[in-house]
């Protein structure tokens, strides 16, 4: 392994792209410790927390309707993967629960966002009852943005 | 204080010097095969949601910025299915240059357009993807050669590369097992084995039925055992991580990484990782070529072995009357000539489809050699400067 004849530019640009990609991974692996997803944090297998939910169409008029009953969609054609396709059965939280639970009230805006057709429903609500490694079971409640610009007056 | 800046400073301007080497790459061409499979398996999913007509932007997504480009349908599905035909186009090595960037160009595309498509094992594979996109990995084991030597038989081109990019991916491997290590270290459920056992607990009954024995379940389910084993698994990162970093404990890194991959895809759902981890070993053979002579008499089957699987090119052959490999310096500088059993085992441990295999074998070889130069009429390796 010699040295290679090359210009000063590409000396100093080598030594930028390498100092940048290993600033940016140290520090996206110190990050991770407090994001939810861990995007280029490599944090693998981090818990064995599990979650099921049970969610509901809030109405206008108050009363509470479970996904599956009555409804123009549905929500496996809405939601698919990460574990949110069949959300009622107990799942693993492949990746934490933190990184579940960001998912979860992403997707509850995204449908409460994209189902046009819905105009009774004025939120949708999850609520979530998980283990964290084998405590709990703990509840926690998500609430999708509210869909004052679809539905009926 | 003073002593170790100045080991400080002499070992940072090594690496600096490190930086403007170049070397065979051809490891990496390797790499580039492996990878057009993994890719396919990658994508999978996505290909078969996009014969039934769906598209990512179809179903629930989470984008990272609002700013961040997204493919309308028609293109996306284009951007799709060429991504396929650049996955295999980078794996027989055709327009390399262009499938290796395209290949790398789309997965990370397709990764950043939904944090719903996020997982480690993906940056991982847009790592690698990354690398060979990078370096010249066309030159060897692929259709752009094989067109090139049709084309211009006489000309041999240069093999050699600048090897930062080399350094580089090394470098995110190591931080890959190092962070995942430390985030198992730091927690205190992972570190005690709860996490584990908590697993094994839930996944019991599941294991069962699918066929796994009762008392290795129960085993499993062992708080004690966990205790224990999950040291184990989180040390195992640590020394294939650090185990990677140094000459002399490579081969022991890889050798214990094989095993722990395997295993890992075995008992747990890690879509791409384990194949993308496996073939990313390669990136620690060293970029020298011809860097070690293997002498064998003519016909010997040691030297069809060598011809078909020296795939990183490591091996000189030459005939001569006996077996014998002059194997390249040792930490020490010094050259080292091999013997009989001790060379043959030393060139199959030194090829990548029976490495795992003769690496034990080549330690007894050793271990043997050494008890008999002990004694009066001892043979085996001669070193010489």
């Amino acid at each position: 392994m010699t040295a290679a004849p090359v210009s000063d530019f590409r000396r100093y640009l080598r030594r930028v792209v390498i100092a940048v990609v290993v600033i940016a991974q140290l520090t996206m692996i110190v990050v991770a410790y407090d994001s939810d997803h861990k995007t280029f944090g490599f944090q693998m297998f981090p818990e064995s927390s599990r979650w099921s939910a049970e969610i509901v169409r809030v109405q206008t008029n108050g009363s509470r309707v479970p996904i599956d009953e009555g409804w123009e969609y549905r929500w496996s054609d809405l939601v698919s993967g990460r574990g949110l396709t069949y959300p009622s059965g107990m799942h693993h939280a492949d990746s934490g629960l933190r990184n579940q639970f960001g998912y979860f009230q992403g997707a509850l805006d995204w449908v409460a966002e994209h189902t046009p057709d819905d105009t009774t429903t004025a939120y949708l609500e999850a609520e979530v009852t998980y283990t964290d490694n084998g405590r709990g079971p703990y509840v926690r409640t998500f609430r999708s943005v509210d869909r004052t610009d679809v539905v009926a007056p | 204080m003073n002593g170790l800046a100045a080991a400080l400073g002499d070992r940072l301007r090594r690496w600096n010097r490190r930086i403007d080497d170049v070397g065979d790459v051809r490891a990496l061409s390797v790499l580039r095969i492996l990878l057009g499979p993994i890719v396919l398996l990658h994508l999978e999913g996505t290909f078969r949601l996009a014969a039934d007509g769906i598209v990512y932007s179809d179903r629930f997504y989470l984008p990272y910025a609002d700013w961040y480009p997204e493919a309308g349908r028609t293109l996306y599905v284009w951007l799709l299915v060429a991504a396929g035909v650049a996955a295999v186009a980078m794996s027989v090595g055709l327009l390399t240059r262009v499938a290796t960037a395209y290949s790398a160009g789309f997965v990370a595309y397709n990764m950043f357009l939904s944090k719903t498509h996020f997982a480690h094992n993906r940056a991982f594979l847009v790592i690698l993807l990354v690398t060979v996109a990078i370096v010249p990995v066309g030159r060897h084991y692929s259709v752009d050669e094989w067109i090139r030597r049709r084309r211009h038989p006489d000309v041999r081109p240069a093999t050699d590369a600048p090897l930062w990019p080399l350094w580089l991916v090394r470098f995110e491997v190591v931080a890959v097992y190092c962070a995942s290590a430390t985030s198992k270290l730091v927690d205190l459920d992972w570190w005690g084995g709860l996490m584990l056992q908590r697993r094994a607990i839930d996944e019991r009954s599941a294991a069962i039925d699918e066929g796994a024995p009762v008392w290795l379940m129960d085993l499993l389910a062992d708080g004690t055992f966990q205790w224990w084993f999950s040291k184990v698994a989180v040390l195992t990162e640590f020394v294939i991580a650090l185990g990677f970093l140094h000459r002399r404990t490579r081969l022991l890194a890889i050798w214990i990484a094989i095993p722990f991959h395997v295993s890992i895809q075995m008992g747990a759902r890690v879509q791409v990782f384990s194949w993308a981890a496996l073939a990313a070993l390669v990136i620690w053979v060293t970029p020298k070529v011809r860097d070690r002579v293997l002498v064998l008499p003519p016909g010997h089957a040691l030297e069809r072995v060598v011809r078909r699987l020296d795939w990183f090119g490591r091996f000189e052959l030459q005939h001569g009357d006996a077996v014998e490999l002059l194997d390249r310096p040792g930490p020490d500088g010094r050259r080292v000539t091999r013997f009989g059993s001790d060379a043959t085992w030393t060139v199959l441990s030194r090829l990548p489809v029976t490495f795992w295999f003769a690496a034990p074998c080549l330690l007894a070889v050793r271990s043997r050699a050494r008890e008999r130069t002990r004694g009066p009429n001892a043979v085996g390796a001669v070193t010489g400067s």
